[in-house]
């Protein structure tokens, strides 16, 4: 499969998964996109060398990848892409940091490793939360969100196209650079002589589509901007609102917690450790 | 180039999510001036059009590795700053939702950094004035090259400044700076002549698409002079900043918290504060470049060679590793 | 033919050209009557999309007259001429912009000031009338050629417009799915207006044909006669329907 093919797969995807019809799905868009956001504030707040704390966040991924039926091997393709860039910025930890933290057993752990290892896991951390949101939550559901939050409507619009058409033209792009391989087969991507050709072609053939979508927009009423109910016509109780809040207010209340209380400490010492 | 959440600080992530929130309400306000029903649509599929574009694989002559168009020009340089930047704000809020590049949390720093820069600069500063007389193939590759290596290096340094900012890195600042700057200056000048290569050949077979071209005659409010005076001024500027701070920061930044907060040495406390302390203490790795107890000339010389070796080994690690990595992944770094 | 007055699509010596040198149609003149099927036949080239397009407004200054359910179409009255007349496009991904199928299929009535309510209830409509309902939920790009060309006729179809007009609605169909669409189309009420290389698509769902050649109309009259006209169809670079070829 080609890089691009993985991309077109990788948002059918997930595309199916927020399709779902869990009870994670039908929670309120907003709800999720809040508790992912204040996942990730409090993932990055946590002092580098505070590991034990960080760890506790990750009930809330578990709970929903549980809950929503995701597989922990599709996020994983995710982390491959993120990881490399936190390792490289992490990786000079260990050799400037070099104060002994603990021992196991004779092996000196220093401030280095751990922080290197903090920052890895918080990488980890936000990723699943991204994953956990768009995995349950249509895209017209994060956009009708982002309305919600006063997000302008020509960027939510223009989101929504995008989404659309980026499948289309994924597919349009990965014809041509196949049809362009298949006749230079030495070549691992597309020679200098084809570079403005190859991709102006597909430019051109963007831009005509553009005047098409145009025309067919304006046949039907458009005039410059979307119908304001259009993308919440359909959502309208489909919500569990009552147990949106629940759901926020519970979650937002534990996440805070174990941010600020250090839970695996207590539980540490508790076992006597 | 694409920030990961767990590289910022909310500080950080926040203040840039307000700089990039304001160029967003500002582009909007603009658009709606401008009037044009046809924007969206074209906003729409020009952005699918960049996000499959960039993961098209270019290969650069004479080496193995490929480079890729940049979004955030091309973009500008056919539908104008306003609408570029609000449709990049588009894809890179899709690439971190779907594809995991960039993260929500880092969105305000990835839009600044990329988009902002791409399309504000690279467009109004570069494109525009070279454009002012009229389009020719040589100076679309001029103002697509320029464009793409000045829009890289201001995203590279603001990569860089964030991180810093965050506490994450405990790389000194100098050090992360000579190699991210380096590596997009190259990745800048590949993207610009890709870039450029697309926007000849629009040009030839379309130029009525080409954004901001005037007729010869009409005054543009900067020129082609103008434009490479501020242009120096600011690389000047820059250059100047980045080579003080650089050379001086471990004593000055410590030097400058230290007058402001009255005390000599500080305890660990905010992110700035923990990073400008553990620069300090990583330069107590090999202090004064001796071994710990070991006065002799040998020692100094043993830790200058090890400490110069680690530092050229980490940055060909580093550039080899980021080098990798951009081009691994799409790449669809601006 | 129908009634002067009957008819609501009323076509008077229409040319147009893009570049005026080189004019694409000249002195068209035709008329339809309401529940009338015309095929426009022609090769490639022939001026079928660009008479198409000059119908629902998406192209201006023409000479001529154009007129739709009564309404004279000129600049100023678009919007209540698009009221009255639907267009397929040939190319469905152009048409479907929105991400699920209901969200597309009420952009319009939305657009045109229906209430919540009743923009449901048509989009329920006209997801039936193409035998479609259980795709409403459905991602756009997610659905197959076939199931887009369907959705692409509901789109047209929530407004209940008196004039449909289709550009190749079976390019790119399988056999089965352009059987589908055929039985769809001959049930669909309204005026029909079909452009098309397909013959026998058109010989299966037309009354009527006009035959374009180089921007004029070279014949008009009953699908039955200019159909079985071989040397009629040769001439303007088509060929005869193949489920009439075995019959000769």
């Amino acid at each position: 499969m080609s890089r691009i093919e993985k991309a077109v797969f990788e948002l059918n995807s997930i595309e199916d998964l927020s399709r779902q019809n869990r009870w994670v799905n039908r929670l309120h868009p907003s709800v999720k996109l809040l508790l992912t956001l204040l996942l990730a504030v409090l993932a990055v707040s946590f002092d580098k060398y505070n590991l034990p704390g960080l760890l506790g966040l990750f009930v809330y991924p578990l709970f929903v990848f549980i809950a929503g039926g995701l597989r922990f091997k599709d996020a994983l393709r995710r982390l491959w892409i993120v990881l490399p860039l936190v390792v490289v910025t992490g990786i000079t930890n260990p050799f400037f940091d070099r104060q002994v933290q603990f021992y196991i057993g004779n092996f000196a752990v220093t401030g280095g490793m751990v922080s290197m290892a903090t920052l890895i896991v918080k990488g980890i951390l936000c990723v699943l939360g991204a994953y956990i949101l768009i995995a349950t939550t249509p895209i017209e559901g994060i956009c009708r969100s982002l309305r919600a939050f006063r997000v302008p409507k020509t960027i939510v619009t223009v989101i929504l196209l995008i989404y659309r058409y980026v499948t289309v033209l994924l597919q349009e792009a990965d014809r041509v650079t196949n049809a362009y391989l298949l006749r230079a087969p030495s070549e691992k991507g597309i020679g200098i002589r084809a570079w403005g050709p190859l991709a102006g072609g597909l430019l051109l053939r963007s831009m005509d589509r553009a005047q098409v979508l145009y025309e067919s927009m304006q046949l039907r009423g458009f005039d410059g901007e979307f119908p304001e109910g259009l993308h919440a016509l359909f959502y309208e109780g489909r919500d569990n609102r009552r147990l949106s809040i629940i759901y926020f207010a519970v979650w937002a209340v534990i996440l805070v917690l174990l941010r600020i209380v250090p839970v695996a400490g207590i539980v540490g010492s508790v076992f006597g450790i | 180039m694409h920030m990961a959440d767990a590289l910022v600080s909310p500080a950080v992530a926040g203040t840039m999510a307000v700089l990039s929130g304001a160029a967003a309400v500002y582009s909007v306000k603009k658009l709606r001036e401008e009037d044009d029903p046809k924007r969206i649509p074209v906003m729409g599929v020009m952005g699918a059009f960049v996000f499959a574009a960039q993961m098209i694989n270019f290969t650069i002559p004479g080496t193995g590795s490929s480079g890729h168009i940049c979004g955030g020009f091309l973009i500008s340089a056919l539908a104008g700053p306003y609408a570029g930047f609000l449709t990049m704000i588009g894809v890179l809020l899709i690439q971190c939702l779907f594809f995991a590049d960039g993260g929500l949390l880092a969105l305000g720093c990835n839009v600044w950094n990329m988009a902002f820069y791409g399309c504000f600069i690279g467009a109004l500063l570069v494109w525009k004035p070279f454009m002012r007389k009229g389009a020719t193939k040589a100076r679309i590759m001029a103002a697509s090259i320029i464009g793409c290596i000045v829009t890289l290096q201001l995203g590279a340094f603001s990569v860089t400044v964030e991180t810093l900012l965050s506490g994450i890195t405990e790389l000194p600042f100098g050090v992360f700076l000579a190699a991210m700057q380096p590596i997009h200056l190259a990745i800048g000048l590949v993207e610009g002549i890709i870039t450029g290569a697309v926007l000849v050949f629009v040009q030839d077979a379309r130029p009525e698409l080409l954004w901001g071209v005037e007729d010869e005659g009409r005054e543009g409010r900067f020129t082609l002079k103008k434009t490479l005076v501020i242009l120096a001024a600011a690389a000047a500027v820059i250059g100047g900043a980045v080579s003080l701070i650089a050379s001086a920061l471990p004593d000055g930044l410590e030097w400058a918290i230290g007058r402001v907060a009255g005390v000599e040495e500080l305890e660990a406390a905010g992110s700035v504060y923990e990073s400008a302390s553990s620069i300090q203490e990583k330069l107590s790795f090999l202090p004064d470049y001796a071994f710990k107890g070991s006065e002799s000339a040998a020692g100094t010389t043993v830790s200058g060679i090890v400490g110069a070796a680690l530092v050229l080994a980490l940055c060909v690690c580093l550039c080899y590793i980021l080098r990798l990595f951009m081009n691994r992944r799409t790449n669809e770094q601006n | 033919m129908a009634d002067k007055n009957e008819s609501c699509l009323l076509v008077r010596n229409v040319s147009f050209a893009y570049e005026k040198k080189y004019p694409v149609l000249h002195e068209i003149s035709f008329e339809a009557a309401p529940g009338e099927t015309v095929g426009i036949a022609g090769a490639n080239g022939a001026g079928k999309s660009t008479l198409l397009k000059l119908l629902v407004g998406l192209e201006t200054g023409f000479e001529g007259s154009i007129e739709i359910c009564g309404i004279r179409l000129d600049k100023k009255n678009l919007a209540a001429v698009r009221r009255h007349i639907g267009y397929v496009f040939q190319d469905s991904d152009s048409q479907l912009f929105m991400t699920t199928v209901e969200e597309d299929v009420a952009f319009a009535p939305l657009n045109y000031g229906y209430s919540a309510d009743e923009t449901k209830k048509r989009v329920e409509n006209a997801l039936r009338s193409v035998n479609a309902e259980h795709l409403a939920k459905k991602p756009v790009y997610r659905l197959s050629g076939g199931e887009k060309r369907l959705v692409s006729i509901a789109t047209i179809l929530s407004l209940t417009p008196e004039v449909v007009l289709m550009d190749e609605p079976s390019s790119g169909l399988d056999p089965k799915n352009r059987r589908n669409l055929i039985g769809i189309i001959r049930d669909l009420p309204g005026t029909k207006l079909i452009a098309s290389h397909d013959m026998d698509l058109l010989w299966d769902t037309c009354s009527r044909i006009l035959l374009i050649r180089d921007g004029r109309i070279v014949c008009d009259g009953p699908a039955d006669d200019i159909m079985r006209n071989e040397e009629l169809l040769r001439e303007n670079d088509l060929e005869l329907p193949l489920s009439l070829q075995g019959r000769r």
